[in-house]
């Protein structure tokens, strides 16, 4: 690194604070998946949360800074092989690399799978999901088991993304897991439009908002299961 | 005349399987039969816990009653191994390695929703208390003898 290159910034603030409560999300509604009976209807709100920060990330995609966006990160498969097939010779990227821009995308769309999966499935004895109602028994064992079974999906796929990430931060010196806090990494900006210099924070606020209006709305105006009363 | 008795073994041999597959077929579909009754008295309290439904104190009682009545019948409906069928289920072989085990869980069933019947002389506080220890003890044996999904 040559000493006249400071840091830049990167990821803006909502980006940033968008993966840690993500990671909260995934490892809360883990932690409360496994806890039992009494701990189900705070699973409920992780996956709500969860489903909420999906649909934020999805539309910071089109509305966020310069490396949020997807029209910065998602590149041609061309070059994700060219990349693939000699990742220590390459350039370090500026944002997402080739690959780690597609795999942002799978772990995103995995994870909003799961939310919406587990709206409509039940434990066949106190909770079901604002869903459950409307499918059909078949169907709702039929996405528990998807539930069940992207689970482990998300965890294969959140394991290669620590170790990709460390191996970019201690192999190849180049920051990721610092720069996920404080944003920065020390290179050389190869274009104008690669800074970032600004964090949208209120346009993210809204976003948000927006985001879980909607996923509240849709818990909201389920409708309540009919019981039969002899 | 060789011939004649393989054919009729064989025939013999596929009849006595089927025979004995179709009772393995009723036995499974009448544990789920079973099942489907108890969860149809569980589900109005289960309304009531969430508020879905006005609580009432005189049906829980009913309906606890009925699942008291009808979860003695689980062992009745168990006691037969059938985990060497083909036939789909959702029942675990393990039911039959620890069928103690099992016997003893569908006991504290019966006991709870008896206790669920007892508690809702005591107020409303007291019989949700009671619902979650009969629902938990549902939970325990989906927990170990259920296929999960």
């Amino acid at each position: 690194m040559r000493s006249d290159q400071r840091p830049q910034l990167i990821w803006d603030l909502p980006l940033r604070l968008w993966h840690w409560a993500l990671v909260v999300c995934l490892a809360g509604s883990w932690i409360t998946a496994e806890a039992g009976f009494d701990w189900t209807t705070t699973h409920f709100y992780f996956g709500y949360s969860a489903l909420a920060l999906v649909l934020f990330r999805l539309a910071w995609g089109l509305l966020g800074t310069f490396h949020s966006r997807y029209a910065s990160f998602l590149t041609s498969p061309k070059r994700v092989l060219t990349y693939l097939r000699r990742p220590n010779g390459a350039k370090p990227s500026t944002g997402h690399n080739p690959l780690g821009g597609w795999a942002s995308v799978a772990i995103v769309v995995l994870i909003g799978l799961q939310a919406s999966s587990g709206l409509f499935i039940s434990d066949d004895i106190f909770y079901a999901g604002p869903y459950n109602t409307v499918v059909s028994g078949s169907t709702a064992d039929w996405l528990a088991g998807w539930h069940h079974q992207l689970f482990t999906l998300i965890q294969i796929t959140v394991v290669a993304h620590v170790l990709a990430v460390s191996w970019y931060t201690w192999g190849r010196k180049e920051g990721l897991i610092q720069a996920m806090f404080h944003g920065k990494k020390v290179l050389k900006i190869r274009s104008t439009e690669e800074t970032v210099n600004e964090h949208r924070g209120m346009r993210a606020l809204l976003l948000l908002a927006l985001a879980a209006a909607v996923v509240a709305t849709l818990v909201y105006v389920a409708p309540l299961p009919e019981y039969d009363v002899y | 005349m060789i011939r004649s008795t393989m054919i009729f073994a064989l025939l013999v041999s596929f009849a006595s399987t089927s025979w004995a597959d179709e009772r393995t077929q009723k036995t499974i579909e009448a544990r789920q039969g079973l099942l489907k009754v108890v969860a149809q008295y569980f589900g109005p309290i289960v309304g009531m816990a969430k508020g879905q439904i006005p609580y009432d104190a005189e049906l829980i009682e009913k309906n606890a009653g009925k699942v008291a009545e009808l979860a003695p019948m689980i062992t009745d409906l168990f006691a037969q191994d059938t985990s060497a069928s083909d036939y789909a289920t959702e029942a675990k072989a393990d039911i039959w390695a620890d069928y103690d085990d099992f016997s003893a869980k569908a006991v504290t069933t019966t006991e709870r929703a008896n206790a669920l019947v007892a508690a809702t002389a005591e107020g409303r506080g007291a019989t949700m208390k009671a619902f979650g220890a009969l629902g938990s003890s549902c939970k325990s044996c989906h927990d170990s003898y259920r296929q999960k999904k």
